[in-house]
């Protein structure tokens, strides 16, 4: 049977640009910008923060002011003046926050029914749980009491900071260090919300997790957290799609993901990026600043990243996998496609440590308009990963004379029983297939939908159903008008 | 669109010219194909027989120096290729394309779809679709699994050949121009093929077979055969014409002064 | 860029002769405040040049060096000794000019590599410059032997439209010597000329080799180059090529054996500039006992450059436990009409191939040596005959069980 899904309609997504540009007219307790010890002190106390986390972020802080931001991507921007954001916007509600749907704001109800992402547990998307972050805090999060039974932990990170505090003061920061670099000093002085997974022994997560996260104030930055700790022997699919409001000036958001797999537990992190890239003139956009890094502690564990990059104006992103435990696992899959203004520097990091550890590495690369895309990734395998095993495959599609397309990929091989490869290519859109598919009867615009989703289409594949459509989808309307 | 009767002129070639990448490969050829007739042009490497193919299908490297090509009356020569697609020229590639990660049959589906609505037919869901394509295949003998494979994608040369008389037989063109279609295919595949473009003879269609040997019309028996040679047709004929060319070659045409 | 003044440059700056030029004194004080590279620079994140801490690096002077016996000399050759003329070994063929001058002092370039270049510029005694005239075929062999301290070639070849040059360069040193040389070849092609040029690096245990290689292709020349690194401490190859004129095309190619303790590092920057060249790039290494050895590879691709058709492929063999193989392809492509691709790999032997032949009874040592050469016997054919014929011997002798093997190859 014919499975695969059918091309998007492209008359209908043609019409569109950006659709999810709207703004929400929602009161919101937003901090005035600026950046310093006692802001951060404020976050915490209006969180209400054991001392622990306070003490942790004002060393996040300290070490922050220490480092400098990294130059070597790919990208151009103007400097980023960071006393100039606001580090704290929240929608005002009820004191202690939302304790079930029905106290939820309709307005933000409205918002994520618009986006698709309906918050209602008999809606739509009845298989996923979703937790809704509406710029700095979560405002909802879906199938809690179904999950509770299972045993898995699926809530806002605020609340993971008041109901579990012994996992968070154990895990956090134990990835991604506090200093590990730039941004991920920043996140970790002044983050607000994010989501908090833990899966227990021997549990496979009945459902599918999501988190959707939403930039709406103005001159606000997101620096939302994500902490996913999967146990011995546990499962856990996870997704996170991203959105923004149309906006002529630039948003920063510089969020951190930490994921930590014990023995024979499998991570599988899914994201389908669509912050607001600015318009066609590279005016406004999201600045997508993001470490994501997972550890594979455990004997046989595995850690899947796999992303649609489709939005922002800059993205600085390189998931990582950091491969401890004998024979376990890292995957990066990725489609990164940048049209108009666009600038991507995206790949991946693979660090095998343990004995028979294994990673693959899939990238696509599309470029359009005057768009840069790189993808950089390192492979490095220390003298104690005896067997260790990396095949990387990174293609680049040129759609246009304007575009750049760059390949750096870091390959350091420290034991001589590993097997590393590296294959990679760079090409315009085959002109052999275009006219093949044009002989056949389909329009300009099919034929270059279907050469690119074929082209992307082992990175689709990894991708949970739901997803996978609406990644094509993404896609088509990414790079509309890009070939003419 | 269907009132195209036996002996209605399908394609008309007057005095076409064309280059590539500057070089003069058709110098003044004419062709008349009419509905349920098969031509077979026969012709020299090099002679310009992929050539004419490609430009019939609309290929973007030739440039076009005169003459023209009439498909149905409409200017051929005029049409972008897809438009040409949906219309009913569907051309079998000397060497079918690999294009990775695309599905077979969802080329296929959207290659049918895109010629029933040129033709104001409704499209077809995926059973009555699925539907025809298991009967072409199994006039094919292919198997069901080549569906899910990538177009072309690591098909041996006989495998990617039946994909293509497949997608004819599927697509059901009104002039079909197969480029060296019998070029490597045993025996078996050969017949198989065959049998693909003798269930496509109809009255209200048309078969140009572009070939360099004769053993593929003894399957196709052509109505015509022509000799494309130095980009012009120097001889036509019957299937006789054929065999006189496998037993004496090309040469003897080629010597000869009467090429008109 | 605040490196730690290097106490090398210091002590060749105090004791640098007198009657040197102002110029190349004061370009050495501009290395002193720069430094010399170091990880920290992209370009060298692999190469340490550490081991030049303990080095003199004070040019010596001229003396008739011996040529190692083996070397496989053509007919007309320039010998240079400590980085200077022996002008009573050095023969050219008809049609080949030579000049000899002032070393130069190259522009302010405070990237890594120009820093190097530097050195050189500071350093060197003399700058030699070959002319092959319009449409002359010639063969030329260069030999730059190092003897102990410093040694800075500086050599500019121009082939002139339509000629051909084949440019066989042989790098050698005592074995004991400890040698210090960095070598400047700026290569010019012009229209429709060739330019085979050869690099046979087998200079002794204890010296350091630095070479940094630019050519520049007008339109419809051939620049080949040959890599065979094979002997040294420290080796590091820049090679940088620039495509500059229409249906330009570069041929690089080469292996390296990193062994002992030896290190072995090769960057390559081929730059298209105009539309239609051609570039492709064949680089095997082997990294056994302690070796190190990498691989940094760079393919840009400027905007205009339409038709550009670019191949990089490097493959490495990781033999021993300690060793290590570092490789980095780059693709940096702003054109649009483009086909690049690179490929690179790092393992150890293939255990099917081994198992086959242990079960036709070699002892594993023989067929590890076996298949060693056979990998680096693709990258062999490229190589002229002579130059063949010697780089397997020289390899030959570098693996176990050399003799068997010879029988397997014969």
């Amino acid at each position: 049977m014919n499975t695969a899904p059918t091309a998007p309609d492209l008359d209908e997504l043609v019409s569109q640009k950006y659709r999810h540009g709207f703004v929400t007219d929602i009161d919101s307790d937003t901090l005035p910008p600026g950046l310093d010890e006692d802001v951060i002190r404020l976050i915490s106390r209006r969180k209400n923060e054991p001392q622990f986390l306070l003490d942790w972020r004002l060393k996040a802080f300290r070490l922050w002011q220490t480092l400098r931001e990294p130059t070597w991507a790919h990208v151009r921007y103007a400097p980023i003046d960071y006393q100039a954001i606001s580090y704290y916007s929240a929608p005002k509600s009820k004191k202690d926050g939302p304790k079930s749907l029905e106290e939820v704001d309709p307005k933000l109800l409205e918002t994520y029914d618009k986006l698709g992402v309906p918050l209602h547990e008999r809606a739509r998307l009845a298989g996923v749980a979703v937790d809704a972050v509406f710029d700095s805090v979560s405002v909802a999060t879906t199938f809690k009491e179904r999950l509770h039974a299972a045993g898995v932990i699926f809530c806002p990170f605020s609340d993971a900071v008041r109901d579990y505090p012994h996992l968070i003061e154990q895990y956090l920061g134990s990835v991604v260090l506090q200093g590990d670099n730039f941004y991920a000093a920043l996140n970790s002085a002044v983050f607000t919300d994010g989501s908090f997974v833990y899966i227990p022994k021997g549990v496979r997560c009945p459902m599918e997790l999501s988190t959707y996260f939403r930039i709406n104030a103005a001159n606000t930055g997101q620096f939302e957290r994500t902490l996913i700790i999967a146990d011995e022997g546990s499962h856990v699919s996870y997704l996170e799609g991203c959105t923004a409001p149309m906006r002529d000036e630039n948003q920063l958001h510089a969020a951190v993901v930490e994921l930590v797999a014990l023995d024979h537990a499998t991570i599988k992190y899914s994201t389908v990026q669509n912050w607001y890239p600015g318009d066609e003139n590279g005016v406004g956009g999201i600045y997508n600043f993001v470490t994501k890094r997972g550890e594979c502690r455990g004997r046989q564990s595995k850690i899947s990243w796999t992303q649609v990059e489709t939005g922002s104006a800059i993205t600085w992103k390189y998931p990582s996998c950091v491969l401890i435990g004998e024979g376990s696992v890292g995957e990066f899959y990725s489609v990164a496609v940048a049209n108009h203004r666009q600038q991507a520097d995206t790949g991946t990091k693979m660090i095998h440590v343990g004995a028979n550890t294994s990673s693959t590495i899939v990238s696509k690369g599309i470029s359009a308009g005057h768009a840069e895309n790189s993808y950089r990734g390192l492979v490095k395998v220390l003298p104690s990963a005896h067997g260790a095993r990396n095949y990387t495959q990174c293609d680049s599609l040129l759609m246009g004379p304007d575009c750049g397309a760059h390949t750096f990929p870091y390959v350091e091989v420290k034991n001589p029983s590993a097997v590393v490869e590296h294959e990679a290519t760079t090409s315009r859109i085959g002109e052999d297939q275009l006219f093949y598919l044009l002989q056949r009867g389909l329009s300009q615009e099919d034929a270059v939908n279907m050469i690119v989703n074929g082209f992307c289409k082992s990175v689709f594949n990894e991708l949970p159903m739901e997803f996978a459509v609406e990644a094509q989808n993404l896609l088509a309307v990414s790079l509309e008008g890009s070939v003419g | 669109m269907n009132s195209i009767q036996r002996g209605d002129v399908i394609l008309d070639i007057r005095d076409l010219k064309a280059d590539v990448a500057g070089r003069n490969i058709l110098k003044g050829l004419n062709l008349t194909v009419r509905a349920g007739e098969v031509h077979a042009i026969m012709g020299p490497n090099g002679a310009g027989k992929s050539t004419l193919s490609q430009i019939l299908a609309g290929r973007a490297d030739y440039d076009i120096k005169g003459g023209s090509a009439t498909y149905l009356g409409e200017d051929l020569l005029a049409l972008a290729p897809e438009e040409r697609a949906r219309r009913g020229v569907f051309l079998g590639f000397q060497y079918p394309v690999e294009i990775p990660g695309v599905n077979n049959v969802y080329l296929l589906k959207a290659a049918l779809n895109a010629r029933r609505r040129q033709q104001g037919l409704q499209e077809l869901d995926a059973f009555e679709f699925m539907a025809i394509v298991r009967e072409k295949m199994k006039l094919m003998k292919m198997d069901e699994s080549f569906l899910k494979r990538g177009v072309n994608e690591g098909f041996s040369g006989g495998e990617k050949k039946r994909n293509e008389i497949l997608q004819m037989t599927v697509l059901e063109p009104v002039l079909a121009v197969l480029d060296e279609t019998d070029s490597g295919l045993d025996i078996d595949a050969l017949k198989v093929v065959s049998t693909g473009v003798n269930s496509l003879r109809r009255d209200d269609r048309a078969v140009v077979l572009v070939t360099h040997y004769q053993r593929l019309l003894e399957h196709i028996v052509p109505d015509f055969v022509h000799v494309l040679a130095g980009g012009r047709i120097i001889r036509s004929g019957d299937r006789t014409l054929a065999l006189e060319l496998e037993k004496r070659g090309y040469d003897w045409l080629l010597e000869e002064p009467t090429a008109a | 860029m605040s490196a730690r003044a290097s106490a090398a440059l210091l002590r060749a700056r105090d004791t640098l002769a007198t009657g040197v030029s102002s110029e190349r004194r004061e370009a050495l004080e501009r290395l002193v405040s720069l430094g010399l590279p170091t990880p920290r620079d992209d370009a060298f994140r692999y190469a340490n040049l550490r081991s030049l801490e303990r080095r003199d690096l004070l040019p010596a002077a001229f003396a008739p060096l011996a040529l190692p016996e083996e070397l496989p000399l053509g007919e007309y050759r320039l010998v240079l000794c400590n980085g200077q003329i022996d002008p009573s070994r050095s023969h050219l063929p008809d049609g080949v000019t030579m000049t000899r001058q002032a070393g130069l002092v190259p522009g302010a370039d405070t990237s890594s590599e120009g820093r190097l270049r530097l050195l050189n510029g500071a350093l060197a005694c003399e700058r030699t410059d070959i002319t092959v005239t319009r449409g002359v075929n010639a063969r030329l062999d260069l030999v730059i032997v190092g003897g102990s301290g410093g040694a800075y070639p500086q050599i500019a070849v121009r082939v002139e439209q339509g000629a051909h040059l084949t440019l066989t360069e042989h790098l050698c040193s005592d074995e004991a010597a400890e040698s210090v040389s960095s070598i400047v070849i700026d290569a010019d092609i012009a229209h429709a000329a060739t330019l085979d040029h050869t690099l046979l690096q087998i200079a002794g245990a204890r010296s350091i080799v630095l070479c940094d290689v630019r050519a520049e292709l007008a339109a419809d020349a051939r620049y080949h180059h040959r890599l065979a690194a094979l002997g040294g401490q420290l080796f590091r190859l820049d090679l940088s090529v620039g495509l500059n004129g229409p249906g330009a095309e570069a041929s690089l190619a080469g292996l390296f054996m990193a062994d002992g303790t030896r290190e072995q590092h090769l960057r390559t920057v081929v730059r298209h500039r105009a539309p239609n060249g051609s570039s492709q790039q064949t680089y095997r290494g082997v990294a056994n006992g302690r070796g190190r050895g990498s691989f940094d590879g760079k393919v840009v691709v400027d905007a205009h450059a339409n038709g550009t058709n670019s191949v990089q492929s490097s493959r490495n063999l990781l033999l021993g436990t300690e060793a290590s193989i570092e490789t980095r392809p780059q693709l940096e492509i702003n054109a649009h009409a483009v086909k690049c691709s690179h490929g690179a790999t790092t393992g150890s032997l293939d255990e099917k191939m081994m198992f086959y032949l242990l079960s036709r009874g070699l002892d594993r040592d023989t067929a590890r040596a076996v298949l060693t050469y056979a990998f680096l016997g693709d990258v062999l054919t490229g190589f002229d005959e002579a130059s063949r014929a010697f780089v397997e011997r020289c390899a030959l002798t570098r693996l176990p069980s050399a003799d068997v093997v010879r029988e397997f190859v014969a």
